[in-house]
């Protein structure tokens, strides 16, 4: 795809978001046309999270860091926690990797063939954030140390 | 949505996958009442397995491509890992690990919400996972057997993003 269609899909989309948000009373800050960021509280720990388009891939991608440290002498436990909370998942995914202190909820979606509806923008900001609330709460007592990995699992 | 529009989106989904594959060439088992496809793809190094589902009730499409080897039990720990730091050099799908079995399996998911999936998404989606299996196979399959430190894995992802 060209370089100006590219732009222009992207702008149609970011149009979308922005139209979402305003919509739907939810404060944001957009540092520019590409990105979207924004914060909610849950019900144990804020979730601050952005938007980011990417006009090459026609993919928006949502991401939230939570907003915890993860020690080095815990990268085990949490891989583990990571993956068993990942297998249940319908859609996005927790990560994080050993160079990086942080874990983050990551959620993506194409407009290749079609723009991003309503619809979907929606269910990507209350699923993503259904998530993180169900779970974050777990990850930062699991990276604290104040449960076990086995105690986490039978928390999930 | 109504139920009916949701029936309709999915199997409209699920047939323009269909043909998506026929146009490729690749070839495929279906089962159309689960709007299910295996399908075998030729990669570089290896056959690439993938799993397509559409789900009516969630909208969602969902890409599994399940890597052919499993951790043994004395390296599953490594698996957890290195599942966990490959997802994060990628910009989208990300490394599903069954750590009761050693399983790792690249998953990518598109919702089609009030919206259509065409044949353009599915390449993006198809030549972008079987790029990414490929290779990042022979790197698990060399750590699940002890021929590749964790540290060497993480090192080829952050050399080779």
């Amino acid at each position: 795809m060209p370089r100006d269609e590219q732009a222009a899909a992207a702008n149609e989309t970011y149009n979308s978001l922005i139209e979402y948000f305003d919509r739907n009373n939810l404060s944001y800050v957009s540092p520019d046309n590409l990105t979207i960021r924004s914060e909610q509280t849950g019900e144990d720990l804020v979730m601050p999270f952005q938007l980011a388009i990417f006009p090459g891939y026609r993919m928006v991608v949502l991401s939230s860091v939570l907003p915890f440290e993860i020690s080095d002498k815990i990268h085990t436990e949490m891989a583990a926690a990571i993956c068993s909370v990942n297998n249940r998942l319908d859609n996005g995914h927790f990560e994080f990797g050993t160079e990086i202190r942080h874990m983050y909820f990551v959620l993506s979606n194409r407009y290749i063939d079609s723009p991003l509806s309503d619809e979907t923008i929606s269910y990507m900001v209350t699923y993503s954030l259904d998530v993180i609330d169900d779970f974050n709460d777990k990850f930062a007592r699991l990276a604290s140390g104040g449960i076990s990995l086995e105690q986490f699992m039978d928390m999930i | 949505m109504a139920e009916f529009n949701k029936h309709l989106q999915a199997t409209q989904v699920y047939q323009t996958l269909c043909d998506y594959l026929d146009h490729i060439g690749c070839p495929y088992i279906k089962q159309e009442d689960d709007l299910y496809v295996h399908a075998t793809i030729t990669g570089e190094d290896l056959f690439i397995i993938f799993d397509f589902y559409v789900d009516e009730d969630s909208q969602l499409f969902h890409l599994l491509s399940t890597l052919p080897f499993i951790f043994p039990e004395d390296k599953r720990t490594e698996g957890a890992l290195a599942s966990c730091a490959a997802s994060t050099y990628y910009i989208d799908g990300y490394f599903d690990y069954d750590i009761d079995h050693g399983i790792v399996t690249f998953r990518m998911h598109e919702s089609f919400m009030d919206r259509s999936l065409g044949m353009t998404t599915f390449h993006n989606l198809v030549v972008f996972a079987s790029d990414v299996v490929d290779l990042v196979n022979d790197q698990f399959f060399m750590l699940s057997r002890g021929l590749m430190s964790l540290e060497d894995f993480e090192q080829q992802f952050s050399d080779n993003p």
